[in-house]
């Protein structure tokens, strides 16, 4: 049916719109803003979606009284698929694992991201960012072996929250839920960045020197940075989990972590609009090629299209617009004159080091 | 008797990024005299000699050098042309021999053409020779000093400019310094412009001066003169 | 065993330090923390595995195009992505740049990878090389380990003549510790930058031969163990050309022989990678300078 299809391709979009929004908006606070080079994105996205695979079924057998005995991940489908049907008759029982995980996942995920902010003190900050990335890998090496944890490589089996509501009511719930959060998350994004927090961020991204010397705690700063961008990249994980219905570590890859940088330097790291700018452009190319590959006889998968053209657009960006599609607008607090000169010291710092 | 002109600045204002560091600065350099430029620290000498060798960003005016206008060159073309700089840091590769700091100062002559510059800069900086396979890193303070002005030397230049050359360096190292400097002009006909901070020596040895207060001129002719100007130098350098 | 542990160590120690030379050579020279370097890697095994399948011979008979096209590949790279940047992108902004290169090489290759088996009929994922049995000094060994030492160190070595010997060579050390310095004294330091892209293209083009005669290969292979290449590199410190080959067969031994002691304790061996994960995070953290802060006077 025509209408189904329409829902499911809305739905589809509304909720990767979403969670990328909400990650990219987590990526901009903790680079554009704090200018943390958070490489390790995709495992930070990953503790929200393993909280939620790792805990929802478990969390229902605990609630329902279910022994679960077995492989978890030999089983983790089967019993996920039980829970469900529990949750359909009781909806509360959704609602409780629902939240319940949300809030482990928001935890676990403020915490990792306090301890990845320590680091930042001795690094210079392409080390940092490479630390970051070993950081995420492991993490994911360890999801993909560890079985119990969200079954390895045959990942876990999430429970539906929102069994209780019928089809196509579910489908609208859930995009509902996922704009609202990313709603709400971008526009705590938004104050964040207009507060003296925000600018607190953004001069100790200039200049660390003369924000330590105004009196403001580096060490604080970015931890807090850290907290709130891991804690929104889990919500995301969250979000992604349930909606995927499956926890697989594999989607938790460095190639995560770089697409969400490109949408952030493409969308404009500096500016509170760039996250909702760049998930789009990477979106809109991406279904534009799912649209015309049924139209097209290619003699390769189309999907590799759309990574080569992000890739391109970053690059053009990067050498022409630098600020990406919205530009970070000036703060009116520094003179011209200083503010380009301390960006400018700081790209002569990278090309005169000694 | 004729007075050319080796070097004419015409309202130079340059800096880095978007910031201005000198500010209009107009003055001129005969061929055969050692020019200096002093001021207090900060005043942008330092910056005025990266404008003239083409390491800062010039923003308006002009350069003209050796007959030519070398506003818009790059170091490289203007080494070509006759300029020769020795600043105060990163003037030699520490960590090359100087042998090797050597032939790439010979980079783009021929070997014949090399070894014969080599010979008579190692005639003038005899103990070159003996540090040829040190490693740059492991010089003092004169020896790399030295090192470095061999290096610029073998270049063929027309004048030198030199960035506060006893800066760091004991006394009788510095007086070996300015004593090579006056050689070099004296003997050999190298035109001289100077940075120092050492106002008394820079101004003893120069024919004519600049003196350079935040950015711009503020005195600019005979070096006997801006010596003798108590109001000036104390004003400006606390002398 | 312990003889095919020992082999098996030393070739993948062999690529790795080609590897991990080229990757600290566009670091040293351009400040690019390379994310496409892998890519790099795995375009040399694309161009070999395409010859001989073309001409049906042994992959080992294309090196040399592998060689070529890494030259190539790095020359573009260099200009069309990383020249006009210079001077105006920060060392993040790089590594930034250097992944959308990744995304644009690897799925390039994927493409690649359809478009040639769609044409050809040839099979271009999951590719392996039959190796061949090699008469040395009696006894018979793998050629893929006289092979990839062979080359490997005919390629380190020529590679200190070319730093140590020649003039173009000592101005590229030169460029690496002060290129306005070099500028100054009138050598082109654009074409030494370029000449550091092509040859570390080139290295990271014959390494990624040898890769399939190790294990299967698919065009994400490349990408796959990029973070070994950087934990080499950083174990021997980021700094150091010779560390970076100290560190590569470091982080190839302790791969090899811990994932054979991970299976003895009864952990996965997919656990493997996280040993050079680990290595990486440890070095950055305790000790950044890595083995060359051993040997550095700076």
């Amino acid at each position: 049916m025509i209408v189904v299809d329409v829902v499911f391709f809305v739905l589809d979009l509304a909720v990767l719109y979403s969670v990328y929004v909400i990650l990219a908006s987590s990526l901009n606070l903790e680079y554009g803003e704090a200018g943390l080079p958070n490489f390790g994105k995709a495992a930070f996205f990953a503790v929200g979606a393993f909280s939620v695979g790792a805990l929802s079924v478990r969390l229902g057998a605990v609630f329902l009284g279910m022994a679960l005995e077995g492989d978890f991940k030999l089983n983790s489908l089967r019993w996920a698929m039980s829970v469900s049907q529990s949750v359909a008759r009781n909806p509360f029982l959704g609602l409780g694992i629902f939240i319940a995980t949300l809030i482990v996942a928001v935890l676990v995920g403020s915490v990792l991201g306090v301890l990845a902010s320590y680091p930042a003190l001795r690094l210079r900050e392409d080390y940092l960012g490479m630390l970051l990335i070993a950081f995420s890998e492991t993490i994911r090496i360890v999801a993909r072996n560890y079985d119990p944890l969200v079954g390895g490589t045959f990942g876990a089996g999430v429970v539906d929250f929102l069994a209780w509501a019928g089809s196509p009511s579910r489908e609208i719930l859930l995009l509902f839920l996922s704009v609202v959060v990313a709603a709400i998350i971008w526009i705590v994004y938004y104050r964040l960045s207009a507060s003296p927090f925000g600018r607190a961020l953004r001069a100790m991204r200039d200049n660390e020197l003369a924000t330590e010397s105004l009196g403001r705690n580096i060490v604080k700063l970015r931890m807090m940075a850290m907290m709130i961008g891991s804690a929104m990249a889990s919500v995301a994980g969250v979000l992604y989990a349930y909606y995927v219905g499956t926890v697989n570590p594999d989607d938790f890859t460095t190639s995560k972590t770089f697409l969400i940088t490109l949408m952030v330097i493409i969308g404009g790291s500096g500016n509170p609009y760039g996250p909702l700018v760049g998930p789009a452009v990477y979106l809109a190319f991406d279904r534009l090629i799912q649209f015309t590959k049924q139209r097209l006889i290619l003699p390769f998968d189309p999907n590799y299209l759309s990574y080569i053209v992000l890739g391109v657009i970053l690059i053009i960006v990067v050498d022409r617009h630098p600020g990406g599609i919205v530009p970070e607008k000036p703060t009116l607090t520094l003179p011209r004159e200083l503010r380009s000169l301390l960006r400018q010291r700081r790209v002569e710092e990278t090309w005169n080091r000694k | 008797m004729f007075i050319v002109e080796l070097l004419r600045v015409e309202s130079l204002s340059a800096g880095y990024g978007n910031m201005t560091i000198i500010h209009e600065v107009s003055f001129s350099v005969e061929k055969g005299e050692i020019f200096s430029v002093i001021g207090p620290n900060g005043s942008g000498k330092s910056t005025l000699l990266k404008a003239l060798f083409g390491l800062a960003r010039t923003f308006s005016g002009h350069i003209f050098f050796n007959g030519k206008e070398i506003t818009n060159f790059p170091p490289h073309k203007r080494v070509k042309n006759g300029l020769g700089y020795l600043p105060q840091t990163g003037n030699v590769f520490e960590g090359l021999t100087v042998r090797e700091n050597l032939l790439l100062a010979g980079y783009d002559y021929s070997n014949g053409e090399l070894d014969e510059r080599l010979e008579s800069v190692q005639e003038f900086l005899p103990d070159v020779k003996r540090l040829m396979d040190r490693k740059a890193l492991t010089l003092s303070g004169g020896e790399r000093q030295m090192v470095a002005l061999a290096m610029v030397l073998l270049k063929n230049p027309v004048m030198l400019m030199f960035d506060e050359p006893t800066a760091a360096l004991a006394p009788k190292i510095a007086e070996e310094v300015f004593g090579r400097i006056v050689k070099l002009n004296r003997e050999y006909g190298l035109t001289v412009l100077l940075v120092e901070q050492n106002t008394r020596r820079a101004l003893e040895l120069a024919e004519r001066a600049l003196l350079l207060v935040s950015g711009s001129v503020k005195f600019f002719g005979s070096a006997d003169e801006l010596l003798n100007h108590r109001d000036l130098l104390s004003l400006y350098l606390g002398l | 065993m312990a003889m095919e542990l020992l082999v098996d160590a030393v070739v993948y120690g062999n690529l790795l330090s080609l590897l991990s030379i080229g990757l600290s050579l566009t670091l040293l020279t351009t400040r690019v923390s390379n994310f496409a370097h892998g890519d790099f890697a795995t375009v040399g095994i694309y161009v070999a595995y395409t010859m001989s399948v073309l001409f049906g011979a042994n992959p080992y008979l294309f090196l040399p195009f592998s060689f070529v096209g890494g030259l190539l590949l790095g020359f573009l790279v260099y200009r069309v992505v990383f020249e006009p940047l210079r001077g105006k992108a920060s060392l993040v902004t790089l590594m930034i740049v250097s992944m959308a290169l990744d995304f644009i090489l690897r799925y390039s290759v994927q493409i690649y990878a359809d478009v040639l088996q769609r044409s050809l009929g040839v099979y271009t994922r999951g590719i392996v090389f039959k190796d061949v049995n090699v008469n040395f000094l009696g006894s018979t060994l793998p050629g893929l380990l006289v092979i990839s030492s062979a080359v490997t160190w005919l390629f380190l070595l020529l590679l200190y003549l070319f730093l140590y010997k020649t003039k173009v060579g000592i101005a590229m050390r030169a460029v690496i510790e002060n290129p306005s310095l070099s500028e100054a004294l009138g050598i082109n330091v654009k074409r030494i930058y370029a000449l550091s892209w092509m040859l570390a293209a080139s290295f990271a083009g014959v390494a990624g031969v040898f890769l399939p005669f190790r294990i299967t290969v698919n065009p994400d292979t490349g990408f796959s163990i990029l973070l070994s290449i950087f934990a080499a590199v950083t174990l021997g410190g980021l700094e150091s050309l010779l560390g970076s080959i100290v560190g590569a067969y470091i982080i190839a031994f302790s791969e090899t022989v811990g994932v054979y002691y991970l299976s003895q304790i009864g952990l996965s061996t997919a656990y493997r990678p996280a040993i050079s994960f680990i290595t990486l995070a440890l070095v950055l953290l305790l000790y950044p300078r890595g083995l060359a802060g051993l040997w550095s006077k700076r």
